[in-house]
């Protein structure tokens, strides 16, 4: 069945959205994730394009200041709630998890 | 030494690995991909290991320039991560960069894969769709009148052999569609794994396929002969090759321009129906004139109260002369003897036609075609839908008019079966006539003598 969209994020948009919590120029996030994740996580650019076109569309970021081509953005309450949602979905995941392991070793 | 070099490979639009694998392979030889119109353009380069990555940016129109704020500062990114643009071809975008191991222009395979679909919707597949409809039409078409008119299509070897062009190109075409959509299939499940699927190889037999439809269409317009139809042709073909030569550069020059890709694309439909009316108005005019006549080389041309007519001296196998006992050419100061002859390998049609000149003391007609078949069962297919074609019913005065054809005296004809048209109950000067593999159809404008029938049947039966 097809991922309704952004129900869940992916590494690369959880990441994205993560950078975009203070203002930041579209380009510059193609670093800061790979710095964020010590290197794990890299968005291409090509991907992180279409990222930020689509959370524009949805309303989870906004476009901040544009200087000729440069854009930066900044999240949005929905782009907060989004990342909230996918925070607390990995901590029950997390917690399944070692409920299920501990409850083995017992 | 030369520089550049042109190539054009055959790749299947979304089969990126394959163009990134052929681009390396070109970059280790020392050429590097420039352009990719007509052909893709290489420029000779030191050579060197390069990766390269295919692209795609679906929001591309082709009535928008090249290089849009957008797309732009979609190269930006990819300059960013050290990826340079090589070249690009509407929604294809080639990018190449010198690093060990960089980090690809797309990460998400799901994101990428949908990417293509849009690109493919975009052109590709709207391409191969649009030629679907029109070989689906001509294969339609075709079939109709096959089943119509057997005669007429087995006889024309120009039609004979452009059907086979079209429909292999139109097999070609629907492989391509399928191999897309099964690919996308894949694609989309592999992707959630986070695989791209591979495209398979179009294969060495496929991609012979388009040549050998393009021998069988080149051969079916050398049918044409150096006629008035081969004429018309090539001029159909030239003001349509020259309407879209104009409308192409006019779309270029406003795409340079930086028009806007709406306004583009209203100019491009406005002309391209514009010079569609106009062709056919000029055909339209062209055989109103009489300036388009399709038969052979008239003798003369007689001209009366302002029409012109084409008079023929053909050798016709009967003449009213014929079966009048007179002189032959006793009629010819009055007539035109007009004799045309269709072939292929499945069978010869020769219509003959005697008709007497406006003006003139007027003689009865005399029309008849003969259809020499090869095959007993195509004989006898023909043979029924000839009998058939001749049977309807027509509106006539508030009632209903049945034409048939009734089976009449074959002895005096000679024929194996003889058939006469009634409209109604009157009785045409009409005939159908069997002989062995053969079909005789005449028509004439007086009642056959049965003295006159054996003269018909000896010179068009035998």
């Amino acid at each position: 069945m097809p991922r309704v969209k952004f129900q869940t994020l992916t590494e690369q948009m959880f990441y994205t959205l993560l950078c975009l919590r203070e203002e930041c120029y579209g380009m510059d996030i193609l670093d800061k994730v790979p710095s964020m994740t010590g290197g794990r996580v890299n968005v291409g650019s090509g991907t992180l394009y279409t990222l930020l076109e689509q959370f524009l569309g949805a309303g989870m970021i906004r476009e901040t200041k544009v200087e000729g081509r440069r854009r930066s953005y900044i999240l949005t309450e929905k782009g907060r709630d989004m990342l909230e949602k996918e925070y607390e979905r990995i901590c029950i995941q997390a917690a399944d998890y070692r409920r299920i392991f501990e409850e083995g070793e017992r | 030494m030369r520089d550049r070099k042109r190539r054009i490979p055959q790749f299947a639009f979304y089969d990126k690995a394959g163009i990134q694998a052929y681009l390396e392979k070109q970059a280790e030889k020392g050429w590097m991909l420039e352009k990719m119109s007509f052909g893709w353009v290489f420029r000779r380069i030191e050579p060197k290991k390069l990766h390269f990555f295919v692209a795609y940016y679906p929001e591309k129109s082709i009535f928008e320039a090249e290089g849009s704020e957008a797309q732009r500062l979609f190269w930006d990114f990819c300059d960013h991560a050290g990826w340079k643009l090589a070249a690009t071809n509407e929604q294809m975008q080639i990018f190449y960069h010198e690093g060990e191991d960089p980090v690809p222009v797309e990460t998400d395979v799901s994101l990428e894969v949908e990417k293509i679909h849009r690109s493919a919707k975009k052109s590709y597949l709207f391409t191969y769709f649009l030629l679907l409809v029109t070989f689906a039409m001509q294969v339609g078409s075709f079939v109709r009148q096959l089943g119509h008119d057997p005669i007429g299509v087995l006889s024309d070897a120009q039609l004979l052999l452009m059907a086979p062009g079209m429909g292999l190109l139109g097999i070609y075409v629907i492989r391509e569609i399928l191999r897309y959509f099964l690919w996308y299939r894949r694609a989309k499940k592999m992707a959630k794994e986070g695989i791209f699927a591979p495209a398979k190889g179009i294969g060495r037999f496929w991609n012979m396929l388009p040549f050998f439809a393009g021998g069988f269409i080149i051969l079916s317009i050398a049918c044409l002969g150096n006629g008035m139809t081969m004429r018309v042709f090539l001029g159909l073909l030239a003001a349509m090759s020259g309407l879209t030569v104009l409308i192409v550069c006019v779309s270029r020059w406003m795409r340079k321009r930086r028009v806007p890709a709406a306004l583009n694309r209203i100019t491009v439909i406005a002309m391209t129906a514009g010079g569609c009316i106009l062709l056919s108005i000029g055909l339209f005019v062209g055989i109103l004139k009489g300036e388009m006549e399709f038969g052979g080389e008239p003798v003369e041309i007689y001209e009366y109260h302002g029409w012109e007519y084409r008079v023929y001296r053909d050798e016709l196998p009967l003449t009213l002369e014929d079966l009048s006992g007179e002189e032959p050419w006793h009629y010819a100061d009055r007539c035109s003897y007009e004799l045309t002859e269709k072939k292929s390998v499945f069978l010869t049609k020769t219509m003959g036609a005697q008709d007497s000149l406006p003006g003139m003391e007027e003689l009865p007609w005399l029309r008849y075609s003969v259809t020499q078949i090869k095959g007993q069962a195509l004989y006898d297919w023909c043979r029924e839908r000839v009998l058939k074609n001749y049977e309807h019913e027509q509106e006539d005065f508030g009632g209903i008019v049945c034409h048939r054809l009734r089976e009449t005296d074959k002895r005096p004809w000679g024929a194996d079966a003889a058939y006469r048209l009634y409209v109604g109950d009157a009785a045409e000067n009409t005939y159908v006539l069997c002989f062995g593999e053969r079909i005789v159809e005449i028509d004439a404008g007086f009642e056959f003598t049965e003295e006159q029938m054996a003269v018909a049947g000896e010179r068009l039966g035998r």
